[in-house]
């Protein structure tokens, strides 16, 4: 039997080709420099770190939008606490303290059937004005070694390993099965007897936890913390994943490495726009507009798509009739 | 017999892109008439109602209406002509207020201004149950807090509130319970008196036989005769439907209890705050335990509270087998307990992914390895097995399940837990919605799961049904148990609706 091909598997990847391609032949090579390959690593990494998390919140069907308010609260917070009892907490504390949000955050969630893109969007205003309340009252600096785990090679290990224990979690095991099952239908996972509140729970702590390891990475690369650490990552991460042809309402649409796609995507124009020597403030106006154009081509080729696969199974039920 | 002709279908076609869904069919119906269309899944009679309701135009061919020629192109005009239907899925807005849903799109005669009394829409919508003898319905609630019977009727209401001269019912009884179908058939006289007519779809034949005056089968899309109901069997309905002759008993063949002593589950003095009260019974190995009662009788909580989906206030649900409380439905699932929801399509199934994602989803727990590694493979050959052994028609396990049918929905939707090696199954109305072929081959299956030593609750709205297939038959009304019957005293119908009213 021919296995189906899905657009939704396939356009993400063939307009971050085409992007790709593009910016190369419009600034006349310099994207494709070695240098500035190693940049967009660079710049999708923490952005792939993210999508890693949300995107099990996003296969259940809800939303995660306090990550990048979380990721730099709980890096400010452990920064600040190892200041007195030494560097090396650093990192074990972020993700202690940002996993915790998550873990609040899910029980909100889960406790009071609240609707979580309002309760995460509540939550991303607190977080941000406590962390400007920290940062008004004392100045943050990074441990030093943090700066090398902000490195080329360092952050794209960290990648890999989450990206490949990801992998196992979300493709791989009942859980990630659960996950998608209850974006698809919650009533199914809900009647066929699994604890759909403890999954989505959990689905909230991955999330945080994943928000603190972009956020020491990326306060490691800025060496000290500033109102403007981790600014908008919560809108590029969820941004990528829809890129990556993921659906909002979840299900088994989520994949891993459409969300990885996805992150590429949405640096590789980032990074095109300002090779080709486009201003900063112009730049994020197109960047805009370019990923309304690839939101609506992802989505109306699924829909012809889909269209196609209703005909084809007529056809086929017409010819196993006659 | 019947009044002159009110409403005349000639050569009706309509086809879904290569489908034809109707061929040629020519109708008349008389005033005063309850008329039935009978046929399998996919016959063409709900795409023929819906032409009649102005859902769907017509390719070609005419009808006409006390004469004149008739051509909806809405349901709107269709209401303009007195004619409304129900249609066999929910058509209605789930946020809206139920008195509101009543009547959508025509609150133009409640209007003062630019505002909308909705005082008056309340109150114009109580005066047509008057008017009709129907039950009393919250009509102020919010229609998704209904439940799917209440739902239903408030589409009754709608449907009713245009004064029709025809009325349209596609699938309405299958959702409902005894008592609403009381209600449903009293209606049916109450328009013979008044020399109107009905339409009508179901999928319960003997209901058919009981309520409609005249049956047209159809099969692919053509008609295949009309008779009278005085004249025809039940059998030779099947015949005409299916193209061949049918077996005639589908149900079980023996007269007596057959179980073993052990007992699998009990229920001891359970309430719950849905309103349970004091319920107990004691469920045996290779025991088939039927539960009916009226719509608000309390047998679909019996099913959840057993299966650890509802928590009970008072009382204990066992799991004697292991001589276990149940206290949540993970840990029914893990004992090998099975649980089938009435709302296949709400509560059971995911609709948009494959068929391979739900038939193996109940299964995860075994297939879990380490770590919660399930295997690709595994679920593949799970899947095609269950397929094969179910009889499920469709492509591949890759399509989706939108893709199937009602009757190999419902395979899937049972394939699924019945390929496990299951300790208890409880099923919520097994039948519903779903053709004579497809139920004949339920039974059949139900039938065999029995012989192998198989436990099961049976919830059931169709008595015939139960006494059909269980030993022992649990009686409710009120949240409470009313009666308990064995199958070696014979069932009657009468003793049980007794029972439950």
């Amino acid at each position: 039997m021919k296995a189906k091909i899905n657009i939704l598997d396939i356009i993400p990847v063939i307009t971050m080709l085409v992007l790709f391609v593009f910016f190369a032949i419009v600034s006349g090579g310099n994207t494709v420099s070695l240098f500035n390959l190693q940049n967009i690593v660079l710049q999708a990494v923490p952005v792939a770190i993210g999508a890693l998390g949300v995107i099990f919140v996003v296969s259940l069907g809800s939303t995660d939008i306090s990550v990048g308010a979380n990721g730099a609260l709980s890096a400010t917070i452990a920064a600040l606490i190892s200041q007195s009892i030494g560097g090396w907490a650093m990192i074990p504390l972020t993700l202690i303290i940002s996993t915790a949000i998550g873990f609040l955050l899910g029980m909100i969630i889960t406790r009071f059937k609240t609707e979580s893109f309002m309760t995460t969007l509540a939550s991303l205003i607190a977080l941000r004005g406590l962390m400007n309340f920290i940062l008004t009252r004392a100045t943050i600096k990074a441990p030093r070694y943090l700066l090398k785990i902000s490195t080329f090679w360092v952050s794209l290990i960290i990648l890999v390993v989450l990206a490949v224990v990801v992998f196992f979690l979300f493709e791989k095991t009942k859980f990630g099965h659960y996950c998608k099952g209850m974006g698809e239908n919650e009533n199914t996972i809900k009647a066929i007897g699994v604890n759909t509140r403890r999954i989505r729970l959990i689905c909230f702590c991955i999330s945080g936890f994943m928000a603190g390891v972009f956020g020491f990475i990326l306060l490691g690369k800025v060496s000290g913390a500033s109102s403007t650490l981790c600014n908008m990552m919560e809108m590029k991460i969820q941004m990528a994943i829809f890129l990556g042809g993921i659906l909002v309402s979840g299900g088994y649409s989520a994949k891993l490495f459409k969300a990885i796609i996805g992150s590429l995507t949405i640096v590789i124009i980032e990074n095109g726009l300002i090779s080709c020597g486009v201003d900063t403030a112009p730049s994020e106006a197109i960047e805009g507009i370019l990923l309304v154009a690839i939101l609506c081509i992802t989505i109306y080729s699924n829909k012809l798509s889909l269209k196609r696969n209703d005909l084809e199974l007529l056809k086929a039920k017409e010819a196993g009739k006659v | 017999m019947f009044g002159e002709v009110i409403l005349k279908c000639e050569k009706i076609n309509k086809s879904f892109g290569i489908t034809h869904a109707n061929k040629d069919v020519s109708l008349e119906l008389h005033r005063g008439e309850v008329r039935a269309l009978a046929g399998e899944n996919g016959c063409g009679k709900s795409t023929l109602l819906s032409q009649i309701a102005g859902i769907y135009g017509s390719d070609s061919g005419t009808m006409y209406l006390n004469g004149e020629v008739y051509q909806p192109k809405s349901p709107m005009d269709a209401y303009d002509h007195k004619i409304s239907i129900i249609v066999q899925e929910l058509g209605l807005i789930a946020d809206l207020p139920a008195g509101i849903n009543v009547f959508l799109g025509r609150t133009k005669q409640f209007a003062k201004g630019p505002f909308i009394s909705q005082k008056k829409i309340y109150a114009a919508a109580n005066k047509e149950l008057e008017k009709w003898g129907l039950p009393p319905i919250k009509f102020r609630r919010q229609t998704d807090g209904l439940n799917i019977e209440n739902r239903k009727m408030i589409e009754l209401v709608r449907a009713l509130s245009v004064d029709p001269d025809i009325l349209i019912l596609d699938e309405v009884t299958q959702s409902l319970s005894q008592d609403n179908r009381e209600v449903i058939y009293r209606l049916l006289d109450k328009f013979r008196e008044l020399n109107r007519s009905v339409l009508l779809i179901s999928h319960d034949l003997e209901e058919t036989l009981k309520i409609a005056d005249t049956i047209t089968v159809m099969r692919d899309g053509e008609v295949v005769d009309t008779v009278v109901t005085s004249e025809t069997t039940d059998s030779a309905l099947k015949k005409m439907m299916v193209g061949r002759e049918m077996d005639g008993d589908y149900y079980r063949a023996d007269e007596e209890e057959i179980y073993e002593d052990q007992v699998v589950l009990s229920f001891n003095n359970v309430s719950t705050a849905s309103g349970l009260k004091d319920v107990s019974f004691e469920v045996h190995k290779g025991e088939i335990l039927a539960f009916c009662g009226l719509s608000d009788s309390g047998i679909h909580d019996v099913g959840q509270a057993a299966y650890g989906l509802m928590k009970p206030t008072s009382g204990k649900v066992m799991f004697d087998l292991k001589n276990e409380e149940i206290k949540d439905a993970m840990h029914s699932l893990r004992n090998q307990i099975a649980y089938v929801p009435k709302d296949r399509d709400r509560e059971a199934l995911m609709m948009a992914t494959t068929i391979q994602n739900n038939f193996v989803m109940p299964s995860m727990e075994e297939i879990d390895k380490i770590f919660g590694y399930v295997s690709m493979k595994q679920m593949k050959k799970m899947s095609n097995d269950s397929k094969a052994e179910y009889n499920v028609k469709c492509n591949s396990i890759n399509d989706t399940m939108n893709s199937l049918s009602g009757g190999n929905k419902q395979k899937v939707n049972l394939g699924r837990w019945l390929m496990k090696d299951l300790s208890l199954l409880i099923i919520d109305c097994p039948t519903r919605g779903v053709d004579v072929g497809v139920k004949a081959y339920i039974y059949h299956v139900m039938n065999e799961a029995k012989k192998k030593g198989l436990t099961m609750l049976l919830i059931t709205d169709e008595l015939t049904e139960a006494m059909g297939m269980a030993d022992n038959i649990i009686v409710m009304k009120g949240g409470e148990v009313k009666a308990k019957i064995g199958r070696s005293s014979h069932f009657s119908e009468e003793k049980m609706i007794e029972e439950m009213i």
